[in-house]
């Protein structure tokens, strides 16, 4: 009896190691399984966004908010960014996102400008307003080689 | 005979009005007439000049606010402040926001020296629009985006786009710290005093 006892403790720690190794697998591996209640996504369409990496960090007045969690072009061949922002960000329908960087050369990241309207993006719901990557070298080109006729 | 008579007016009644709705007319037609006046009287050599200054001025207005909406933009601009400001202060701040764009940008625009404007592409996203325009300066090509969105029957611009930047963006950034330090009443005065100068450099010497 007091065998059996033991053996069921063991069992029971084995369960309990096993569910705590696929937590941290599901964490570690950013699957997301347990922050669904607590973000949310939504789209935004850009012309073009050159450097942006999936993984990049979304800010708002610099504050880190969400991730870059899809990139794809879309049927308007256009980029199609997904963004996977805290729940408790509410976004006004007027809010602008641009893709700015960390200095000049540094990582690309979205910036979203709140805007003031009383209505808020819901889920996959998707951003009209955006500014794309700034290409630095086509600006030079164009200050550079432009003024030069 | 007369049954088929009565359905094919009742058809045709029915088809005629939903032939031409205003709707149907598109983001591009409805800026391009917009952007042809504004150019027309910028090349028109009886309205050039300093002292034909105020006159063309007034005229170019008067064809932007068809196309724009500068109360839109105004809004825009604002952020949330927008709805902490009483009625009569939405209405004196989209005045003196319109002045400040007209003396910023109409001011560049009078540089203009008839390049041409291309309409290359549209986007309509429900009652939003992108409509792009491409301007030949000194040898390179400008894109220039205006971003509408359609009131009633008709497409109105409320930002624009140059270059990747947002002009909506550019003053909203920089309105929104002068607004936490200064509150609106602040921002009113500096953009009056912006107006101001503009106003004071104009007077002839």
């Amino acid at each position: 009896m007091n065998t059996k006892m033991v053996e069921m403790t063991v069992g029971a720690f084995m369960v309990a190691g096993f569910l705590a190794l696929v937590y941290l697998a599901f964490n570690l591996g950013e699957v997301g399984l347990f922050d669904r209640g607590r973000t949310y996504e939504i789209q935004a369409e850009f012309d073009n966004v050159s450097g942006v990496k999936k993984g990049a960090t979304v800010q708002v007045a610099g504050v880190i908010v969400g991730e870059v969690s899809g990139i794809r072009l879309n049927d308007d061949q256009l980029a199609e960014l997904t963004l996977k922002l805290d729940r408790t960000l509410k976004v006004p329908t007027d809010s602008i996102a641009s893709v700015k960087s960390q200095g000049i050369i540094g990582d690309k990241f979205i910036q979203i400008t709140l805007g003031g309207a009383l209505d808020h993006f819901e889920e996959r719901d998707v951003i009209f307003d955006t500014e794309s990557a700034i290409d630095i070298e086509s600006l030079i080109s164009k200050f550079a080689f432009g003024s030069a006729q | 005979m007369k049954v088929l008579h009565l359905f094919l007016a009742v058809f045709l009644v029915a088809a005629v009005p939903s032939f031409t709705p205003a709707s149907e007319i598109g983001p591009t037609e409805q800026l391009r007439p917009t952007i042809d006046k504004v150019i027309e009287i910028l090349v028109d050599d009886s309205l050039k000049g300093k002292e034909n200054k105020e006159e063309r001025r007034s005229r170019i207005m008067e064809v932007v606010t068809i196309g724009f909406d500068f109360r839109e933009m105004s809004r825009r601009v604002l952020g949330a402040t927008w709805h902490d400001i009483s009625a009569d202060q939405q209405d004196y701040f989209v005045t003196q926001m319109t002045k400040l764009l007209e003396n910023v940008y109409i001011g560049k625009l009078e540089t203009y020296s008839g390049q041409a404007v291309d309409f290359v592409a549209e986007r309509v996203k429900g009652k939003r629009a992108q409509v792009t325009t491409i301007v030949e300066h000194q040898g390179q090509n400008l894109p220039i985006h205006y971003i509408m969105q359609r009131e009633q029957d008709r497409w109105l611009v409320y930002d624009i786009n140059i270059e990747g930047v947002s002009l909506i963006r550019n003053y909203m950034e920089q309105f929104r710290s002068i607004l936490r330090q200064e509150s609106f009443e602040g921002l009113l005065k500096i953009i009056e005093e912006k107006n101001q100068s503009f106003a004071d450099n104009d007077e002839p010497a």
